[in-house]
C-alpha cells in the first residue's frame, strides 16, 4: 500500500508493531516475530524465541545416558526418528561402541524415511501458508504411510524412539519390506502429483521466486545449514561429506538448487524426498542379517572425556557434545540444533518484504520451535 | 400462489364479517403484508441455502482433498451445519474490552441485512420476483458493495491489528474490482437495453449472454470471485496472515452471523451471473425455478472448484492485476460491444446511416 | 577439512591438542580474527561445559592442567616429554574453577568435512570473552544462547539479552553451581495483582 499513500500527498502515515506469533496459524509452533509494519510491508523484524524451552540440557544432566535417549526424539518432533541418531553417535564415539551392520542399515532405512515423512510437511505447510489446502491433503497422506511403517518398528509414529546407544530398539516386523516398497510407490505418485500442481502453479511462483533471496556466502555466515543451504547452491551435505554410519555405501546425489530464494528452498526439499526414496530402496536391497544391538551394559559408564557427534538431520546438522565424568549420568550435554540457527536469517532479510512474502519465507526455511527452543 | 393468498384473505373476510370488498385492493397492508411474506422467504431462502451450501463445500472439499467430508450426523452428513450452528448458537458472546462497542455490534447485523435485501431482487422465475425494480441491476451493485462497510466496521471495531489490516485490505480489494465488474456487466445492459434483473434473463431465451460476451463472463467471475473475497483473493480473512481477517474477534452468534453472510452473498452473486450470462431461469422441461436454482448451484460449485485449487495471490499483485489488465480489457471489451451493436443494427436494418 | 596443524600455524598462539585447536584465553580475539582471514570456515556452533573444579581436557601452556582422575590417567599413560611439542606437565598445581568454551566450525572449501573445534579455556569468575558476531554473524543468537545458560559474556555486543529463558529469570541454569528455585513465577498480570495486594 506503501505505494499508493506517501508523506508526498500530505497523508501522515504511521509504522505499527505487529506482534506476529507466538499465537499465530503460520509461525509453525509458538515463534513470535515482532514485526515493525509499514502498511503490508515489513521495515524489520526481531525473532523471539524460547516460549517452548523445556530445559532439557539442563535435564539431562540428571538422568542416565540411557533415560535421555527418548528425549532425544522431542526436539524436532516433525523428524523425531532422525534426532537420537547425533545423540546415540556421539555416545558411541564416547565409549568406543561398534554398532552391528545391520543395525546401521536399519538407523538408514529409517532415518531416511523419517526424513521423507518430515520433508512432506514442509511441502504441505509451504503451500498451506498459500492458502492451498488440496495440495496439503495430499502429502500428509503420503506421509500417514510412513508414519503407518515407522509405527510398525518402533510403536510410535510421531515420536519414533528407535535409536539406541550401540544400534537399534527392534529388528524389523514381519511383512514390513514389501510395506516400504508399496508406501514409497504410492508417495512418489502422491508426490508427482503435487509437484505437478504447485511447482509450476503460477501464483505460487510468482510468490517464492526471488523472495528473500539468500546467497551462498550470507548462508555460510549466517550458519544455516541443511537443505536450507542447498537451496543456495551448495552441495554440502555431511551424509556426503563426512560419511558416518553406512551412507559411503549408498549411491546418491546431493540435491541443490541454485537461486537460494524462497521456491529452491521448496524445491529442493522435494528433490530430496525422491533422493531418499532411492536411499531406502538401496538399503533395503543390502540389507546383510545379523545383530541389531552391539552389546552395551545396562549400567552404562563411559570412561571421562568428551566427544561430538554431527549428523544430518531434517533441517540441517544436529550436533551433540557429550562430556562424561564417569559416572552413569553426563555431566554436560550441549545440542546444537539446526533450526536455531537457520532462524538467524529472518531478521536480515526481513526488511522489504510484504507480509504475504514474509510469511511465504519463514515457511520455505521450515523449522520447527521444539528444536529451536529445545 | 397469489389465487391462493387471495382465497385466504377473502376467507379471513368471511370470518371478521368485513365488507366483501376485495381488501387486496383496498386496503394498503396488502402490500405490506406481502412485503412480509416475500421477507420470510427471503430468509427461508438464505437460512436453506446456506446450509446447503456449507455441507456442499465441506463435501466437495473432501471428495477434492482425498478425505470423506462430514458423514456422521444425517444422513450424508446433511445435519452436520445444523449442528455446528447450534454449537455456534450457544457459545459465549466474547466482546473485546478495548473495542469500538457500536460499530462492533452493528457489523454482523450489516451483512446479513445486505445478503436479505439482494435475495429479494432476484428474478427466480416469471412471476416469483419478490422487489421488482426497473434499476435492479444498479441496485444489485450499490447494495452488494456496503458489505465493504460492515467488514470495514468489524475490522475497525475489533480494535485488533488483524482485524483492522484485513478490514483495509477488502475496502481496497472490493472497491477495486467493482469497476471492472459493473463495467463487464454495462456490455450486457447495452445489448438487453434494460437495468431490470427479469428483463435481462428473459431476453435470453434464444442464446445466453455468456456466447455473446464470453470476455465479459471471464471480467465477471474473476471480479465476483475478488468482491465475495474467495480464493484466490481471499485477502480478508486470510488466515495465514491475518488469523480470521476482520472477525477474529468475533465469537458465538455473531461469527455465526459473519459466516451466513459469506455463503449468503456467494448464491446471490453466483444468482447474478446466471442472470446475466446464464439466461436465468429460462430453460425446458422443469419448472423455471428448479432451472435457476440448479444453474446457480453449478455455478457455485464452479467457484468453489477454484477455491481448493488455487493459492493465493499476493494483494500487491491482485492490485496490478485490476488495474492494469481488467479494467483496461473490460473497457476495451465495452468499445467492441458497441461497436458490434452498432454494426447489428445496421445489418438488421434498425438505423438508417 | 584441511589439516588441522597447517590451520594451527597459520593463527596466532593455537596448538593442537587431542585434535582440538586450543587457543588461550587473551589470545582468542587475534585467533578468530586469523581463522576468518583463512576463509571458509563457517561457524555453527558454540557450546561452554562449567568447569567449577578445573578442566581435565587439554589446556594451553601458559595455563595449568586439570587435577580431574581423566587428565591424571591421560598424564600417567604418555609422560608429557614422549608427546613432542607438548607443554611441561605442571600437575602439581591446583586446578582452576574454568568454562570450557568450544568454537565449532565446518570447513567449506573442502569437499571432505569435519568437525574443526576451537577450544579456549576460560577464568570462571570474570567470563568475559569478545563477541564473534560481527566476523560470523551466526554467532549472534549462538553466544546469546551461552550467555543465557551459562553466563558467559560476550563483549562488543550490541545486546545481550537472554534468548530461551524469560527476561526476567535469575541466574544462569547450565552452571553447576546454579540452584533451581523451589517456586517458579508464574507470569501472569492476574498473579503480578494479587502479588501486589499482598495476596498469594
Amino acid at each position: 500500500m506503501s505505494d499508493f499513500i506517501t508523506e508526498a500527498d500530505g497523508l501522515e502515515t504511521q509504522e505499527f508493531i505487529l506482534n506476529l506469533g507466538p499465537q499465530h496459524p503460520s509461525t509453525h509452533g509458538v515463534y513470535r516475530a515482532r514485526l515493525i509494519m509499514d502498511g503490508e510491508t515489513v521495515i524489520s523484524a526481531e525473532n523471539k524465541v524460547g516460549y517452548l524451552h523445556r530445559g532439557i540440557e539442563k535435564l539431562a544432566e540428571g538422568i542416565t545416558y540411557a533415560q535421555f535417549t527418548p528425549y532425544t526424539t522431542r526436539f524436532d518432533y516433525v523428524a523425531g526418528a532422525l534426532q537420537p541418531w547425533a545423540w546415540c553417535l556421539a555416545l558411541e564415539k564416547l565409549g568406543n561402541i561398534v554398532v552391528p551392520e545391520r543395525a546401521e542399515y536399519l538407523r538408514v532405512i529409517v532415518g531416511e524415511l523419517q526424513r521423507i515423512a518430515s520433508h512432506l510437511v514442509m511441502l504441505g505447510s509451504i503451500v498451506l501458508d498459500f492458502s492451498a489446502i488440496t495440495p496439503w491433503t495430499y502429502v500428509f497422506n503420503a506421509r500417514e504411510d510412513i508414519s503407518d511403517l515407522l509405527e510398525a518398528v518402533s510403536g510410535s509414529r510421531l515420536l519414533v524412539n528407535y535409536f539406541v546407544n550401540g544400534g537399534v530398539n527392534a529388528d524389523l516386523p514381519e511383512g514390513w519390506i514389501p510395506k516400504v516398497e508399496k508406501a514409497l510407490d504410492s508417495m512418489l505418485k502422491r508426490l508427482d502429483d503435487f509437484d505437478r500442481m504447485v511447482s509450476g502453479n503460477e501464483i505460487f511462483v510468482g510468490r517464492t521466486k526471488g523472495i528473500a533471496v539468500v546467497s551462498a556466502e550470507e548462508a555460510i555466515e549466517y550458519g544455516i545449514t541443511g537443505a536450507s543451504l542447498r537451496a543456495s547452491g551448495l552441495t554440502f551435505d555431511l551424509r556426503k561429506d563426512s560419511p558416518y554410519s553406512i551412507y559411503d555405501r549408498l549411491d546418491f546425489e546431493v540435491q541443490s538448487m541454485p537461486a537460494g530464494d524462497s521456491f529452491d528452498r521448496y524445491y529442493v526439499r522435494l528433490l530430496e524426498i525422491r533422493e531418499s526414496a532411492k536411499m531406502v530402496r538401496q538399503a533395503l536391497k543390502q540389507l546383510p542379517a545379523g545383530d541389531i544391538r552391539a552389546k552395551v551394559a545396562k549400567v552404562w559408564r563411559p570412561a571421562p572425556g568428551e566427544a561430538y557427534a554431527a549428523i544430518e538431520a531434517a533441517r540441517g546438522i544436529m550436533g551433540y557434545q557429550v562430556v562424561s565424568d564417569g559416572t552413569v549420568k553426563p555431566y554436560r550435554v550441549h545440542m546444537r540444533s539446526p533450526s536455531f540457527c537457520n532462524i538467524g536469517i529472518i531478521p536480515a532479510k526481513a526488511p522489504g518484504l510484504t507480509l504475504q512474502d514474509f510469511i511465504a519465507f519463514i515457511a520455505s526455511l521450515d523449522f520447527v520451535l521444539g528444536d529451536i527452543d529445545r | 400462489m397469489v389465487g391462493f393468498l387471495t382465497t385466504i384473505f377473502n376467507w379471513a373476510q368471511g370470518i371478521l364479517g368485513l365488507p366483501a370488498t376485495s381488501l387486496a385492493d383496498a386496503l394498503p397492508w396488502w402490500d405490506i403484508l406481502w412485503a412480509f411474506i416475500y421477507f420470510v422467504g427471503a430468509v427461508i431462502l438464505l437460512i436453506i441455502n446456506v446450509i446447503m451450501l456449507i455441507w456442499i463445500e465441506r463435501r466437495a472439499a473432501g471428495f477434492f482433498q482425498e478425505r470423506v467430508g462430514p458423514n456422521r450426523v444425517g444422513p450424508l452428513g446433511l445435519l452436520q451445519t445444523v449442528n455446528d450452528t447450534i454449537k455456534l448458537l450457544g457459545k459465549e458472546w466474547i466482546m473485546p474490552a478495548a473495542a469500538d462497542k457500536l460499530i462492533y455490534l452493528i457489523a454482523p447485523l450489516l451483512i446479513v441485512t445486505i445478503s436479505v435485501t439482494m435475495y429479494g431482487l432476484l428474478p427466480y422465475g416469471p412471476g416469483i420476483t419478490p422487489v421488482t425494480l426497473n434499476v435492479g441491476i444498479l441496485f444489485f451493485l450499490a447494495i452488494s458493495s456496503v458489505n465493504t462497510l460492515s467488514v470495514l466496521m468489524a475490522g475497525w471495531g475489533s480494535n485488533n491489528k488483524y482485524s483492522l489490516l484485513g478490514g483495509m485490505r477488502t475496502v481496497a480489494q472490493i472497491i477495486s474490482y467493482e469497476i471492472p465488474m459493473a463495467l463487464s456487466i454495462i456490455g450486457i445492459v447495452m445489448i438487453t437495453g434494460s437495468l431490470d434483473l427479469g428483463t435481462i434473463a428473459s431476453s435470453q431465451a434464444h442464446v445466453w449472454n455468456v456466447f455473446i460476451q464470453p470476455v465479459a463472463f471471464v471480467i465477471f467471475v474473476i471480479s465476483a470471485l475478488a468482491e465475495l473475497t474467495k480464493s484466490p483473493f481471499d485477502m480478508t480473512e486470510a488466515e495465514q496472515e491475518f488469523v480470521a481477517g476482520y472477525h477474529t474477534e468475533y465469537s458465538g452468534i455473531r461469527f455465526t452471523l459473519f459466516f451466513m453472510g459469506e455463503y449468503a452473498n456467494l448464491f446471490s452473486m453466483s444468482a447474478l451471473g446466471v442472470v446475466l450470462f446464464f439466461g436465468g431461469a429460462n430453460g425446458p422441461f422443469l419448472p423455471p425455478w428448479v432451472w435457476f436454482i440448479g444453474k446457480t448451484y453449478v455455478f457455485i460449485l464452479f467457484m468453489l472448484w477454484i477455491r481448493w485449487t488455487f493459492l493465493r495471490i499476493r494483494v500487491d499483485k491482485m492490485m496490478k492485476f485490476n488495474w492494469k489488465v481488467l479494467i483496461p480489457i473490460s473497457l476495451a471489451n465495452l468499445l467492441l460491444t458497441g461497436v458490434g451493436i452498432k454494426i447489428w443494427q445496421a445489418a438488421t436494418g434498425a438505423i438508417k446511416w | 577439512m584441511r589439516d588441522i596443524t597447517i590451520i594451527a600455524a597459520a593463527i596466532p598462539a593455537a596448538e593442537v591438542k587431542d585434535g582440538l585447536l586450543v587457543v588461550p584465553a587473551k589470545e582468542i580475539e587475534g585467533a578468530l580474527d586469523g581463522l576468518k582471514r583463512l576463509g571458509g570456515f563457517m561457524l555453527f556452533d558454540i557450546s561452554a561445559v562449567d568447569r567449577p573444579t578445573g578442566s581435565p581436557a587439554p589446556q594451553p601452556a601458559a595455563s595449568t592442567p586439570g587435577a580431574a582422575p581423566g587428565a591424571l590417567a591421560a598424564a600417567a599413560s604418555a609422560p608429557a616429554s614422549a608427546v613432542p611439542g607438548a607443554a611441561p606437565a605442571q600437575s602439581s598445581a591446583p586446578a582452576q574453577p574454568c568454562f570450557e568454551l568450544s568454537y565449532r566450525f565446518m570447513d567449506m572449501r573442502e569437499k571432505a568435512k569435519d568437525v574443526l573445534t576451537l577450544r579456549v579455556i576460560i577464568d570462571r569468575d570474570h567470563p568475559v570473552v569478545p563477541s564473534v558476531a560481527r566476523l560470523w554473524p551466526a554467532a549472534d543468537v549462538l553466544e546469546r544462547e551461552v550467555w543465557d545458560l551459562m553466563g558467559i559474556e560476550f563483549s562488543g555486543r550490541l545486546k545481550q539479552e537472554r534468548i530461551l529463558l524469560k527476561s526476567d529469570f535469575v541466574g544462569h541454569p547450565l552452571r553447576k553451581d546454579f540452584v533451581a528455585p523451589k517456586r517458579e513465577r508464574f507470569p501472569s498480570p492476574s498473579w503480578d495483582r494479587k502479588a501486589a495486594e499482598g495476596g498469594l
